[in-house]
């Protein structure tokens, strides 16, 4: 079944079982070194080639944590607006009222809709900036999803799995592709919440250590000191430090003389060099200093309400120009109610859009611009939507059902909207996008299979998609 | 992925079943109008819309259900029949059209229309000229009998073992079975490793603690056979205490040991430390593994002879409640299997290295598994209470008290009640007599000890961002409160978390200084046991009760459950104040009236100094006498609260439930889709035919399933031990693939010796020490590191073990080598080390010296360096740890100052020591970090690099840094 040329150890074993004895064969010593070489291979971040010929080579995912309301931004309901205050049935989903029926009053949209663009695609007064990038933006307004409470649907999310323990999404694309710049990690993940899921969203699960996300700072603190864990020395001059450098590895050097040849020895050598040209390296991106105030300005840096996230969008490109796969930004918190989890007060929805709408916006002209977009599949979107109808007074609850999400280059339709939810945005109705399908066709825009992207572990195939996903073809360009 | 042969089997056994399954058709007449409608409507919305995923083509069909003839619909899928022919409202087909049930067509709702015609035709008796094909299809049969030839359900070599008084003998025998080994695949070993490797071994293996240059030196000079000498040495070695923090490790690595449940909304488990320290304590007094495996799995359920044993065996079923369950989950009936999917993967693996999990969906794939002996398990687990359901849900708690502790207790809390009311009587008439609370309003301070209910102040408290203390305005308990200076908006909260011993509906209230420039919109979020909320204060208006509280609501609470109130300064407008969190019990009888809930602090109150005096100097008699015993309850009150019996100590465990009883299998593992009923049972592939097992009435089978594991004659338990220890020895399993000895698992490398330890394990008394002791006295342990040609082209992995291994020191051996050699490591032994009012694991502060197996082990945020070098995932049985090569570790051993300060210490511990030479004291260096002595050219080098420095401690500090960052530290042989 796996038919991908770089991972021969599939293929042995699949030999190994089909001869009936294990044992007896295993003394064809040809093999046995194959077998050892094979599994080298797959345990590193060199690139390997995709299944076919990808849309996309890297994925800027910008996590939108708390789940924003889609009937409030970008799935306009103009029935919902009509039916303010009407009563409607609901079947709970939560602890204490799950399967019982209740009634629910409906709440209109708080912000007025508008059509943007030659697509004419309505976007609310929340997001004015994006709305000038509606023309590049792929919505798929049918999104459905598992779980009901942050920990699960954002574990979910990301990891296609509400509780099960399984690797994160962007481990399972630098497993399926390696990286192509070496002095920098594959995957990266940028402020993430050590909440809802907290490490598992970045985890590499069971797939080797080396997929995981190398995390830079973290959620609640400033972009501006946000850094790769322990790349910076404070302790040593850099003149110290070279000389420290010199003699550590002036020992390693004398130690593996008298080692009996051994490839691994060799290899942590060589994992001194790397870690010290990443650190020669990669402070280097990280910092924004070079950028012109133009740039600034549009990531709306130099204004205090979107500094915070455009350094992350900023860095977020940076890292993409530098050929990082899979990049993730969040605009998230450590709080109870994280970000967009307005249960009351839904004006506070505003505070969070005008902390992410310029920055978004900034970071789509400027991968636009600099010809990034073309290959680099940029994803937004939050754990799930809210509901159409109020809780308590002026709240919206979690909507697992229905709600929007939208991607942009990389090979998807630009100016285009994919599913709609019911007349008042509550379920999901026509074309609907399980999260598993859109997994299924992120990676595939990578070039990867969703079914041969398999990991064995404990005696199985894993997959991202578990036993689901489909590719929504229709949204592909 | 599935191998010719197999699918030629499914072939075989699919065809077999056709014949089987065509029986269902019913004759019946229906005519030409019906078959008219059936043909005009229904077949062609068959075909647009079903058929696709419900054809004819195998490959394709889901949920087993094909809508190609009448037969197969009446058959239905896994889900039963898809319809009642004459009765549409009861058919699964309608309700699913309807989005009722699953919702069908998924992408695009039937239209009203379609509708009512598919109704329609089911009223009619669904009629269908279509002709059976080969529509039906059936899953094939698992063989149990030919699946019982795999080599690890294989009974073992049948010799009879004796015990045996002469562990050279075993340990000759074990030569014997990998010379033989090695002979027919003709490599050839390499030569015995020198003293020095060989003491670095036997420390890091047995004890994870380096040899001391004193210890290094009396061994390379023991004048005795190197053998004997080390014998010596590992007898020590398996007596001291230390051994078990060693091997207590890799078991808790195997029973994915965690001091927090991570996912969302990690819970904290305070008392997991107890199954920590069970396990430690078990190894060091070489607890027979049978025994030890018994107590894991039914602990509770096994007899006792005293109150320790009693406990002990409680504290071991923590094992089955520790797992990284998401107690978040809404659908508790769905949390509920998936704890019980993960007790049961866990005990395949951990016990068994059986992938049952696997069988949850589907007969397992590769393994003859299947489905109902998943759900035979299942209805074990089910009959066993792992859940208190709550909006999150908790783990079972059992009492670990004795029945004196608990009557002292209650008795206690009873006192306390008593006082209490007393208190609330004379309060409230002194309050009547308007003694209490004109003077209330006049004090600045107020202290929490008169305070009824749980009270937490502000220096309680868990705050983050920078928050001010403050002591300026009037009124607040204790010493101060804090404020948010009105900077820093949404980065600024104070959580207040505090622990219930009791249950029930509490009042829930905050206290603030209020005052013209606060906040009018403080958000303060309540977690309670069904939820939390959020409540507005407006702080710049006098807090109503007493001038110092307000009430949020009233909420309810359970008792240890977690719980917390959260002030946070997200979109306020003006300076935020926090001082005090108070939660009052409702229904209690000791109940203290709102008005009267605190008293004054007296040294505080001098503000108001003459008023205060007047006011003493005019009081009546009665007054004066309400006040002293007012004062003399409050002392007797704060006096019992010191003195009382602490709350009682509680272990993680499980409980049998009160209706235990079989279950049904789940239909594709769905959560509420009901398949037939599965007796209660074990793995059939490793039971003999007949054996059944016997649960009487009441019981959950959890104590047969022990029993069953730990039989002598069980395939796996043994083969499956005695291979874990055989891998933390040698670096790499007989079976490589620890956690699963299945199809997919790797073939023993010496299937012989494998069953001959077993065998010779069980026959010790399942003795972890004696079987350490078998192995390590081989001459295959002994070996050097060093390079064969010949050897090395045969078997470059080493499978023979033709050579010892090179291996990473786990993380735990880096860390504690690194305090050990720095002299700051603290040896205590047991003991919670998760700091007390730590109610989450993220942001958690590490400072600690104690060695590593005492380190809180959390799933939301782990020390760095465990994060960095492949400490045990606690979400996973692992069996074999990772053990990776990456820069993030080059960079955390070059730049994180935990290493650099271990340096700076060590140094300083070098310099205040004297030595003959300064060559000895290099020498003491390499011994204490790599074990061994510096060649010519490390001193040489050592000694140049040394010279370029001023201070001499200083260069000694970078000499261990950069010896702690070598490969000999990372690795040993």
């Amino acid at each position: 079944m796996n038919s991908n040329p770089s991972y021969p150890r599939e293929t042995r074993r699949g030999w190994l079982r089909r001869t009936a004895c294990g044992f007896g064969a295993l003394a064809f010593s040809g093999l046995l070194a194959k077998e050892a070489l094979a599994q080298k291979t797959q345990d590193t971040l060199r690139p390997r080639e995709p299944h076919f010929k990808p849309r996309a080579k890297r994925v800027i995912f910008i996590f939108m944590q708390g789940g924003p309301s889609h009937v409030d931004t970008l799935d306009y309901k103009p029935e919902l607006l009509k039916r303010d205050g009407q009563e409607i049935d609901f079947t709970g989903v939560r602890f204490g009222t799950f399967g019982n029926l209740s009634k629910r009053k409906l709440l209109k949209p708080l912000w007025k809709f508008q059509q943007y663009g030659e697509s004419g695609r309505y976007v609310s007064s929340l997001f004015p900036h994006m709305a000038e990038h509606v023309d590049k933006l792929c919505m798929i307004h049918s999104m459905q999803t598992e779980g009901v409470a942050h920990g699960p649907s954002t574990l979910f999310l990301h990891t296609g799995a509400t509780n099960l323990v399984r690797p994160s999404m962007g481990s399972w694309i630098t497993y399926g592709l390696g990286t192509e710049n070496q002095n920098l990690p594959g995957f990266v993940t940028i402020g993430p919440s050590a909440s809802k899921g907290g490490p598992r969203n970045y985890s590499n699960g069971f797939l080797p250590t080396i997929f995981q996300g190398t995390t830079v700072g973290r959620a609640g603190q400033s972009a501006k000191d946000a850094r790769i864990k322990h790349i910076v020395n404070r302790d040593f001059s850099r003149e110290q430090q070279e000389r420290q450098f010199a003699f550590l590895q002036k020992l390693n050097q004398e130690q593996l003389k008298h080692a009996a040849e051994d490839d691994r020895l060799e290899a942590t050598l060589k994992s001194y060099e790397l870690a010290w040209r990443m650190q020669n390296h990669a402070p280097e991106i990280m910092d924004i200093a070079d950028e012109s105030p133009a740039t600034l300005n549009s990531y709306g840096i130099d204004q205090k309400e979107t500094a915070e996230f455009g350094r992350q969008c900023l860095l977020a490109r940076r890292l993409a120009e530098n050929d990082v796969r899979y990049i993730q930004i969040n605009y998230a918190d450590e709080s109870t109610n994280p970000r967009w989890d307005q249960h009351s007060n839904m004006p506070a929805h505003e505070t969070h859009a005008r902390a992410v709408d310029k920055p978004v916006a900034g970071l789509l002209a400027d991968l636009e611009q600099r010809g990034l977009l073309d290959d680099t599949l940029v994803w937004w979107g939050g754990e799930f939507g809210r509901t159409p109808f109020a809780q308590g007074r002026d709240g919206r609850d979690h909507n697992p059902r229905g709600f929007t999400v939208w991607l942009a280059g990389g090979g998807v339709k630009p100016g285009f909207a994919y599913g709609s939810t019911d007349e008042i945005g509550h379920r999901a109705v026509e074309n609907k996008v399980h999260m598993h399908d859109l997994h299924a066709t992120i990676l595939h825009l990578l070039g990867l299979n969703h079914e041969q992207l398999t990991y064995r572990y404990a005696g199985r195939d894993f997959r991202l998609t578990d036993v689901a996903g489909k590719v929504v073809t229709d949204i592909i360009a | 992925m599935r191998t010719k042969s197999r699918i030629t089997c499914l072939f075989l056994s699919t065809l077999a079943c056709l014949h089987t399954f065509s029986i269902t058709g019913q004759e019946t007449d229906f005519s030409s109008r019906q078959i008219d409608f059936f043909e005009n409507k229904i077949r062609p919305l068959f075909v647009n819309h079903c058929l696709e995923c419900h054809g004819a083509d195998r490959a394709k069909i889901r949920g087993g259900l094909q809508l190609t003839c009448r037969d197969a619909i009446l058959k239905g899928g896994d889900s039963g029949p898809a319809l009642i022919p004459g009765d549409p409202e009861d058919s699964l087909l309608i309700r699913c059209v309807r989005y009722e049930d699953y919702e069908m067509p998924p992408d695009h709702p039937l239209s009203d229309q379609q509708i009512q015609n598919l109704v329609e035709w089911i009223e009619m008796g669904a009629p269908d000229p279509r002709v059976a094909g080969a529509e039906s299809q059936s899953p094939p049969e698992i063989d149990i009998a030919a699946g019982r030839e795999f080599w690890a359900f294989q009974p073992r070599g049948t010799k009879i073992i004796r015990p045996t008084d002469d562990p050279d003998w075993v340990s000759r025998k074990i030569d014997h079975f990998m010379n033989q080994a090695r002979n027919e695949a003709g490599v050839s070993t390499v030569s015995e490793a020198t003293r020095p490797v060989l003491l670095r071994r036997v420390y890091l293996a047995l004890i994870g603690l380096p040899p001391t240059p004193e210890q290094y030196d009396h061994f390379v000079a023991d004048p005795e056979e190197t053998a004997i000498a080390l014998s010596q040495v590992v007898d020590d070695l398996l007596e001291s205490k230390h051994f078990g923090e060693r091997w207590g490790r890799h078991w808790l690595d195997v029973a994915r040991f965690a001091e927090s449940s991570g996912g969302g909304r990690s819970l904290m488990f305070p008392d997991a430390w107890r199954f920590r320290d069970y396990v430690i304590d078990a190894y060091n007094h070489d607890k027979p593994f049978d025994q030890f495996t018994r107590e894991q799995i039914a602990g509770d359920l096994l007899p006792w002879t005293d109150h320790d044993q009693k406990i002990e065996q409680i504290v071991a079923t923590g094992f089955l409640a520790l797992g990284p369950t998401n107690y978040e989950q809404q659908d508790k009936e769905l949390l509920r299997m998936e704890v019980v999917d993960e007790q049961i993967d866990t005990i395949g693996r951990a016990f068994m290295g059986l992938t049952l999990g696997c069988a949850r969906c589907h007969d397992h794939k590769f393994d003859p598994i299947p489905m109902t002996d998943y759900y035979a398990l299942a209805g074990i687990f089910k009959s066993t209470d792992s859940l208190v359901d709550s909006n999150v849900s908790k783990y079972v708690e059992q009492t670990l008290a004795t029945a004196e502790e608990i009557q002292s207790r209650e008795s206690y809390l009873k006192q306390v009640n008593a006082l209490t009311e007393q208190r609330k009587n004379v309060a409230d008439r002194l309050k009547a007599l308007g003694g209490l609370e004109d003077k209330s309003t006049n004090v600045k301070s107020v202290s929490l000890g008169g305070l009824a209910g749980v009270v937490l102040d502000n220096s309680q408290a868990v705050s983050r961002g920078r928050w001010k203390s403050s002591s300026f305005s009037p009124k607040f308990i204790e010493e101060g409160y804090l404020h948010d200076e009105n900077k820093g908006k949404g980065q600024k909260q104070v959580v207040f978390s505090p622990q219930f011993e009791r249950g029930g509906r509490y009042e829930v209230r905050i206290s603030y200084s209020a005052g013209g420039n606060r906040a009018s919109n403080v958000p303060v979020t309540i977690e309670h046991q069904d939820g939390r909320d959020t409540v507005i204060v407006n702080q710049s208006q006098k807090p109503p009760i007493d001038g110092l509280f307000i009430s949020l609501g009233t909420y309810r609470f359970e008792a240890n459950n977690r719980a917390s109130v959260t002030i946070s300064n997200k979109g306020t407008d003006g300076h935020v104040i926090v001082d005090a969190v108070q939660w009052l019990l409702q229904n209690g009888s000791a109940q203290i009236s709102p008005r009267s809930s605190f008293k004054p602090i007296k040294k505080q109150a001098s503000t108001s100094e003459p008023a205060a005096v007047t006011e003493q100097a005019i009081e009546s008699p009665e007054l004066k006498s309400l006040r002293e015993s007012l004062s003399r309850l409050d002392n007797d009150l704060l006096a019992l609260k010191k003195s009382g019996p602490k709350p009682l100590p509680v272990a993680m465990s499980v409980k049998d439930s009160k209706t235990p009883g079989d279950g049904n299998l789940h239909i594709r593992g769905a959560v509420r889709r009901l398949g037939e009923k599965v007796p209660r049972g074990f793995v059939s592939v490793c039971c003999p035919d007949s054996s059944q097992p016997n649960i009487g009435d009441g019981q959950s089978g959890r104590l047969q399933l022990a029993n069953w594991l730990t039989n002598p004659q069980h395939p796996l338990t043994a083969r499956v031990y005695v291979n874990r220890v055989w891998r933390h020895l040698f670096g790499r399993g007989i079976v490589a693939t620890t956690d699963n000895f299945g199809e997919m698992g790797k073939r023993p490398t010496h299937p012989e010796l494998l069953d001959f330890l077993a065998n010779q394990f069980i026959a010790d008394g399942w003795s972890t020490k004696r079987l350490i002791k078998w192995i390590v006295q081989t001459e295959a342990y002994r070996l050097a590191h060093a390079a064969n040609a010949n050897s090395a082209a045969i078997d470059p992995e080493n499978r023979f073990l033709w050579r010892a291994n090179r291996r990473r020191a786990d993380v735990e051996v880096l860390r504690d080598a690194m305090l050990s050699i720095s002299g700051e490591i603290d040896l205590a032994q047991g003991g919670r080390t998760i700091r007390k009012l730590s109610q989450y694991d993220l942001g958690y502060e590490f400072n600690t010296v104690r060695r590593s197996v005492y380190v809180p082990a959390f799933r939301n945020s782990m020390l760095d360096i465990f994060e960095v070098f492949d400490f045990a995932n606690p979400n996973l049985v692992s069996g074999n740890r990772n053990s990776s090569t990456l820069p993030t570790q080059a960079l955390y051993l070059m730049n994180s100052p935990v290493v650099i300060e271990r340096a700076r210490k060590a140094a300083l511990r070098l310099c205040e020591r004297e030595f003959p030479s300064e060559d000895h004291r290099l020498r003491w260096v390499y011994q204490q970090v790599l074990g061994r002595e510096p060649s010519y050219r490390e001193t040489e080098e050592t000694s140049r690099f040394l010279s370029e420095f001023q201070d001499e401690q200083v260069g000694w500090a970078s000499v261990y840094h950069a010896l702690f960052a070598s490969l000999e530290f990372r690795y040993f042989q």
